[in-house]
């Protein structure tokens, strides 16, 4: 690179503008082309149908192919019954275990392929202790309490030997307005109010995919993700207690909504398992062993642990075992922010303890019976 | 405030606006000096701390002074001595008794570079060679000039008045050159070094769990490989970024860098590499030290092994200069005896083929290429005692174990021929300026999307890092 010698010509004042522009341009395109290259997405699940009360339930004997940005390409299988499993829902013998599981979409282990699925795992280590073959019934689906508190009596009515159930900070905070109600009917999607220019803007980016793909790369690094997560008010006010007036209705929808499953689950004599399933920005404090002021990354654990304890539910908080884990920002798809193949298994080591620590039915599997 | 980086990049351009609407003169050098106290005090907490930077420059400047004005010649070596200390002092290198530090944290951001500045004015007044009156205004700026503190390059004080004196203007030729080299240097120092850095930390990480003796062998020369691509990407990176800046003040810092590994030999190497400093040591160490080696023992059939000690020792201080502890000695040590043995042997092959015969030798595409090579294994090689410590080379021995280290560093020679065979090709013809201004490569329309497209990878980069900018190496030395 030599020192400049000569002047500008004239017309380099108008080309070398334009070559930068178009050189921006360029990379703009060719940056999104190739993230869309990279992280190809099918966000659309061809089995799920319109539904009234659930929003969209999956057809029966269906199997669809779908692809979030950050994960992987997943195939669903929807049974006879339309339940998300490998096997029928016809009953089963009586020295093969059964398992319901219920809840919201990390119970349902979005976007995870089957094999690497928290319930797929905890089917197959069961399996392995008891010696005996374990069938897992997957009701769960994109639903608030209200949703999940509905399949609980299809889920009893296949008499499984244990119902299984996650919550997450997501779930909770995405709860209808109110407290929990069973005679609750969705309300009818109001009009897409007219964006203006800066939010079109704002929507063009949410659909970038090289934005996600720049957003994933930021929030993969646990400083930088709790920088924005923590300043982000109502979202993240469950890491701060005292719980204000909108965490603390939560809760007690909460509260409400597991009173009313567990009561059902417990009436049929059936052990129901609740696994809390961490926020990132909890794992992330948790592995950067550092404090933030007025923050703390159990709060909600344990007011859900004591909701639990209440109601008889056998209670799992995966928290700590997130927060051990070297990378925890790989357990999750740090965008779309639910749980990757890598945390369902931790989520299975949870499952499978509290499934040891329950007494199955009729003594199916109990810990001291167990081939370990 | 860290350099390069985007706030300093901020603070230049502001600087620059400001500086060159200004008429020259002592308004504009005012200004000047004001920008050179404000980023100097971006590393200063509390007046304390800055107290024996100051007494460092007041010490430099009245020895300047007192070897300006008629006088005995004891002065000089008395005054060389003083600023000697007083560097060794500041920097509190092992060998000052700890007892007379002073008992207080203080700057010493740039010291080293300041230092070279202030020796230079000392020796060259008390030789004749600085005629005019340096006001303090220049002497401030010159030494303290915020785009070459932390690092250099050390550019000569009558070089620097002359820049200032009647440096060129900054049109839109020269601030599209300035942008290029800010450019190409940041990009060089928060991405290419950023990267190599990772890959040598992971080669040594997995040299750790490495259970097979080619995978051991590979690590070792990755290790050993990396690090002068990264120190090469982080410090010509830096310089690049602060020649482009001080550009927009209308000086022109001079090269720190020149293609150094494509130098077929170690003594060229080091007209390559770091330049600034080598030439400062050959003009204020080996010149004076081989001339009065010469008069003393005047026989032509020594003075090529006197040139062999000038080197040595000229070298040993490149080296030893660079920290405080024994392995910095070490490279010392490694970088005299290897220009050294460089000097040596072209005398021997001198002696054995004739001048002809090794100038023939020389031009052997074979030759060359392994030279080229071997100069860079061995610069890679010396550089261990630069990046590692005795404990971590102990590691690295006891982890790879010595066939393997031994294999490895073979493997870098002998993947280095080809490597800087290509660079050499791409290089060479830039270097003796065969490439038409015009052709792809050179054109500015080439340079300015090359540029561009750098600039969007590097904003875009910083934006996701979100993290401090990466540290330059040298800033600690």
């Amino acid at each position: 690179m030599t020192a400049p010698a000569r002047r500008l010509p004239t017309r380099d004042r108008y080309l070398l503008p334009l070559v930068v522009l178009a050189v921006a341009l360029t990379m703009v395109i060719g940056g999104e082309l190739a993230a869309r290259w990279w992280m190809p997405e099918q966000p659309n699940d061809s089995c799920l149908v319109d539904d009234s009360f659930f929003g969209k339930l999956p057809r029966k004997n269906c199997t669809s192919r779908t692809k979030v940005a950050e994960g992987e390409w997943t195939t669903y299988r929807y049974n006879e019954c339309g339940y998300r499993s490998e096997t029928s829902c016809a009953p089963v013998p009586p020295s093969t275990i059964r398992i319901s599981v219920i809840g919201a979409s990390t119970s349902w282990s979005y976007r995870i392929p089957t094999p690497q699925t928290w319930w797929h795992r905890t089917s197959d280590a069961l399996s392995k202790i008891c010696g005996k073959p374990v069938d897992v019934q997957n009701l769960g689906g994109v639903y608030n309490l209200n949703q999940v508190a509905r399949t609980v009596q299809p889920a009893l009515q296949l008499k499984p030997d244990a119902v299984l159930m996650i919550v997450t900070p997501f779930d909770l905070q995405r709860l209808p307005p109110g407290d929990f109600d069973t005679a609750w009917q969705p309300e009818a999607a109001p009009a897409a109010p007219k964006r203006e220019f800066l939010g079109k803007i704002k929507d063009s980016l949410e659909v970038s995919r090289f934005a996600t793909f720049a957003q994933h790369m930021l929030y993969r690094q646990p400083e930088s993700y709790l920088n924005g997560f923590l300043g982000s008010g109502d979202r993240a006010d469950f890491l701060r207690p005292p719980f204000k007036g909108e965490w603390q209705r939560r809760l007690t929808f909460a509260d409400h909504a597991l009173a009313h499953i567990a009561a059902q689950v417990h009436a049929q004599g059936v052990p129901l398992i609740l696994a809390f399933v961490p926020h990132q920005a909890q794992a992330d404090i948790l592995t950067l062993h550092k404090t933030y002021p007025g923050v703390d990354p159990y709060a909600l654990d344990r007011a859900l642990g004591a909701i639990a304890a209440r109601h008889g539910i056998l209670y799992r908080d995966l928290t700590a075992s997130f927060g051990n884990h070297e990378n925890a920002a790989s357990l999750y798809m740090n965008v779309d922010s639910h749980p990757t193949a890598a945390a369902n298994s931790l989520i299975a080591d949870g499952m499978v303890s509290g499934l040891l620590a329950s007494s199955l039915r009729d003594g199916k599997c109990s810990a001291g019976a167990g081939k370990e | 405030m860290n350099v390069p980086s985007f706030p300093f990049l901020g603070f230049a351009i502001l600087g620059a606006i400001l500086y060159n609407l200004l008429p020259a003169g002592i308004l504009r050098r005012g200004l000047l000096l004001l920008i050179n106290l404000i980023f100097l005090s971006t590393f200063v907490h509390g007046w304390q701390q800055a107290l024996p930077y100051a007494g460092f420059l007041l010490t430099g400047y009245l020895g300047t002074r007192l070897l300006m004005a008629q006088g005995p010649r004891w002065r000089l070596p008395v005054l060389i001595a003083v600023i000697l200390f007083a560097f060794f002092w500041l920097k509190r290198y092992t060998f000052i008794p700890a007892a007379i530090n002073l008992p207080f944290l203080y700057t010493t951001v740039g010291l080293s570079y300041v230092f070279f500045r202030v020796l230079h004015l000392i020796i060259d007044s008390g030789q004749g060679q600085i005629k005019e009156r340096i006001s303090p205004l220049d002497y401030l700026n010159y030494t303290l000039n915020f785009t070459a503190l932390v690092s250099g390059p050390i550019q000569f004080y009558q070089d620097y008045r002359e820049q200032e004196r009647n440096g060129e203007k900054v049109d839109l030729f020269a601030a599209g050159w300035a942008a290029e080299r800010i450019i190409v240097g940041m990009f060089k120092v928060a991405i290419v070094s950023t990267l190599l850095m990772q890959g040598q930390k992971a080669a040594i990480a997995d040299l750790a769990v490495a259970s097979t003796f080619p995978m051991r062998v590979l690590y070792c020369a990755l290790i050993g490989a990396i690090y002068p691509l990264f120190l090469y990407a982080n410090f010509s990176g830096y310089t690049d970024f602060v020649i482009g800046c001080a550009r927009l003040f209308r000086i022109r810092l001079p090269e720190n860098f020149h293609h150094p590994f494509i130098a077929e030999n170690f003594i060229a190497f080091w007209s390559r590499w770091h330049i600034t400093l080598s030439n400062w040591l050959k003009v204020y160490v080996y010149t004076p030290f081989l001339m009065t080696a010469m008069r003393r023992i005047p026989s032509p059939a020594i003075e090529p092994y006197l040139a062999v000690a000038a080197y040595f020792v000229t070298f040993f201080l490149v080296g030893a200069w660079h920290g405080q502890t024994s392995m910095f000695l070490f490279f010392g040590v490694l970088q005299g005896g290897g220009v050294a043995m460089n000097k040596l042997y072209q005398v021997a092959m001198i002696k054995r083929l004739s001048r002809k015969g090794y100038k023939k030798l020389s031009a052997e595409p074979w030759y060359r290429v392994f030279c080229r090579a071997l100069t860079f294994t061995w610069f890679a090689f010396t550089l261990l005692w630069f990046w590692s410590t005795w404990g971590q080379l102990d590691q690295f021995i006891q982890q790879a174990g010595w066939p393997a280290v031994a294999c490895g560093w073979a493997l870098v020679l002998l993947v280095a021929m080809p490597a800087l065979s290509l660079l050499r090709a791409v290089q060479g013809p830039i270097e003796a300026r065969k490439v038409d201004p015009a052709a792809v490569p050179a054109s500015r329309y080439w340079r300015t999307a090359l540029s561009t497209a750098l600039l969007i990878i590097l904003i875009g980069t910083t934006v996701l890092l979100n993290g401090p900018a990466p540290d330059v190496v040298y800033k600690t030395f």
